[in-house]
């Protein structure tokens, strides 16, 4: 799979992140709950790679773990990660600031600081990240304001988080995420809070930024629209394990786990006007309950006998983690061949 | 057609019944400090037919909340008429008014925060009977219980707390609580919005059959496009406080006839691809309700706005059959077939 129809940049065979056998407990008083069970995935130089699932599916403790934004002390992580070769897990947090990483969140009012104006934040980041002086740093803050489209960036400097918008200050996040030159940015639910006209203009630039600057995302949402439009692959999740992975296109329109069949079926649209949605029954199972075969089956519709052996996940570039997905028929998503 | 500029239905033919409820040029102004007011809601006209799921989109800021609170009497109406079943509710007697309240419910957004932490969940269900002194207690139990019932949750879940249920039951549980007192109409103001895809699945499937067995007749009030889509009969459009576009579903989706409109609708991803689609992808953000532009209040984001369009406000007019547009340009933009940008 070098090219597909929805991306036309060139590939680059070494991925930039790589992501082994990544397990993840906490410890609490009554015990460890595993959240994260052998997650192995990579994302190429300039690759959009998507990661779905539900609340509780682990993917935003995915990016977390990556990050190291997880307390040790209560965190016990297993695996490997590498960025660009550098290992990702048991760095400290003093030398973690010089690997070419950064993070959006959902909430961009959380995770500006009130009290701050935009523009000390921004060259705050940059006169630490980079070592630029003052001058140059306010220099370089109005040009990645404007780069990812805030009007009169001048004026925006001495504004207060406040004082903008909501689409505003996912962008401001995002300018301050490129001040720490990343080569990776994971955005987790960037798009979520904000209303759709503003989220087809934010997806318009992260998609941008991510060619112009070859940066690759992994980009986390529960919205597989978002990722049908933004992502060249994606990743389901479920219950803190990866149940299938593969180009977009492929994983959308044939999918082969019948937990990302189930979140297709789910979606409405004007299509489905008068009809009965088609839900998935039940929950996600909590973290602490030990499942040894496969872990969607109680919830899953073709569950037969063999579904209690564990699974793996099996196939080189569209994987699937189900004994079954090679006699199931599965519906996906209508997508014609051309591309966009 | 400018000479059609009548409210939507009057042009429908046929006799119609009046609307369960209908809001006759409804403006909602809030008072901001000097004298400033703020107007969330300008001079409204909407209609929901007995039966009927009325969807209203628009995005935040955009007075869809206010419009149903306004119904409900949690916003002030400073102009225009609520008229329920044809009759002015602010002329109702005591009774008449009890009546009304009875009729008209709500279910949030935020599931968790619409239940009262410290009340076990039959008691927030039971809540509104308790407050209308409906009947004996035991009764009251009953129907809660039945409600709890009708929306999938169990007897045992009845006496729990709402942090002991998951997002999807704390849901349940607050349509139930705006069951019991058996209202007419409904309304859900983005009830679905902090649910996941499948739970969100869950509680549309859920409302489609509620509104069959309780006979209701359901606002749906989001800015999600394919959530209303799929549960609409027909769409009201939204924009800094006015309706903009009213249109039967299938309609509007198929030839939406304001530029707003089919903005929304081009900016909505969807996992099925039908075309070589170009996206229309609005810039800048939806304007202060405290400052909006004159003239049509779209035209500073419209990528078909002409001179015109700053000084003159456009009122609804029937683009196509029972299909209501308030944009000057529209006959010129869409014609009779076809859409806006294979003019440009």
């Amino acid at each position: 799979m070098t090219a597909t129809p929805t991306s036309s940049r060139p590939k680059v065979a070494a991925p930039l992140l790589e992501v082994e056998d990544l397990s993840l407990s906490f410890r609490s008083g009554s015990g460890e709950a595993r959240v994260l069970h052998d997650v192995s995935f990579s994302v190429g130089s300039g690759e959009i790679v998507g990661l779905v699932g539900e609340s509780g599916s682990g993917k935003t403790v995915t990016s977390l773990a990556l990050a190291g934004l997880l307390d040790p002390r209560t965190a016990v992580t297993s695996g490997n990660a590498t960025l660009n070769g550098e290992p990702l897990l048991g760095r400290g947090s003093a030398n973690r600031s010089d690997l070419p990483l950064a993070m959006i969140f959902q909430e961009p009012m959380t995770a500006l600081d009130p009290v701050f104006t935009i523009g000390s934040q921004l060259m705050e980041t940059l006169t630490h990240r980079q070592g630029k002086s003052r001058k140059e740093a306010k220099r370089e803050a109005l040009v990645l304001l404007e780069q990812v489209g805030i009007s009169d960036p001048r004026a925006r400097l001495a504004s207060y988080p406040h004082q903008l918008s909501g689409g505003m200050r996912q962008r401001v996040m995002i300018a301050i995420a490129l001040a720490c030159a990343p080569r990776l940015l994971i955005a987790d639910e960037p798009t979520t809070a904000v209303d759709v006209t503003i989220q087809a203009q934010l997806l318009e630039l992260i998609k941008r930024l991510s060619v112009e600057r070859d940066m690759s995302v992994l980009f986390i949402t529960h919205d597989l629209g978002v990722v049908a439009e933004t992502c060249d692959r994606m990743i389901t999740m479920y219950a803190g394990r990866i149940v299938e992975q593969g180009e977009v296109e492929q994983v959308l329109s044939k999918p082969r786990h019948p937990y990302t069949a189930g979140l297709l079926a789910a979606l409405p649209s004007p299509e489905t006007r008068g009809r009965t949605l088609a839900a998935i029954p039940g929950r996600v199972p909590p973290p602490t309950q030990v499942v040894t075969g496969c872990v969607f089956a109680e919830r899953c519709d073709h569950r037969a006998d063999e579904c209690g052996e564990p699974q793996d996940l099996a196939g080189s570039t569209h994987q699937v983690r189900c004994v079954r997905s090679a006699e199931l028929t599965l519906i996906g998503a209508q997508r014609l061949e051309v591309g966009r | 057609m400018s000479a059609l500029q009548k409210g939507p239905d009057e042009a429908a033919g046929g006799e119609r019944r009046a609307p369960l409820l209908e809001l006759r040029q409804v403006s909602v102004r809030y008072p901001v400090g000097g004298r400033r007011r703020l107007t969330a809601v300008d001079a409204v006209d909407l209609r929901v037919h007995e039966g009927e799921t009325l969807g209203i989109i628009g995005e935040s800021g955009s007075g869809k909340s206010t419009i149903a609170r306004a119904v409900l009497g949690l916003a002030p109406v400073s102009s225009g008429k609520l008229l329920w079943q044809g009759e002015d509710v602010s002329g109702f007697d005591r009774a008449q008014r009890r009546e009304f309240v009875q009729a008209v419910q709500m279910v949030f957004q935020d599931p968790h925060s619409a239940l009262d932490p410290r009340r076990t969940i039959a008691q927030s269900v039971r809540e509104p009977l308790d407050v209308m002194r409906r009947g004996v207690r035991g009764s009251r139990q009953e129907v809660a219980m039945q409600a709890l019932a009708d929306v999938g949750l169990t007897a045992e879940i009845a006496g729990r707390y709402p942090h002991q249920l998951s997002g999807g039951q704390k849901q349940r549980a607050n349509i139930a609580r705006a069951l019991v007192t058996r209202p007419r109409l409904l309304i859900c103001d983005e009830s679905v919005a902090a649910l996941d895809v499948a739970l969100q699945a869950e509680i549309l499937n859920l409302l489609q059959d509620l509104k069959v067995n309780y006979q209701l007749t359901i606002m749906f009030i989001s800015h999600d496009l394919s959530v209303v889509a799929h549960l609409a009969d027909r769409m009201n459009v939204v924009y800094l406080g006015q309706v903009v576009e009213d249109a039967t579903t299938t309609s509007m989706v198929d030839q939406p006839r304001h530029p707003y409109s089919e903005a929304l609708l081009s900016a909505q991803p969807h996992v099925n691809l039908h075309e070589e689609t170009n996206r229309i992808v609005l810039t800048g953000d939806i304007p202060s309700p405290l400052d909006p532009p004159p003239g049509c209040r779209f035209h500073t984001r419209c990528q078909h706005a002409i001179d015109r369009c700053a000084t003159t406000t456009p009122e609804l007019t029937e683009a196509l059959p029972d299909h209501w547009a308030a944009c000057l340009r529209t006959e010129e933009l869409y014609g009779l077939t076809g859409r806006a940008k294979e003019l440009i």
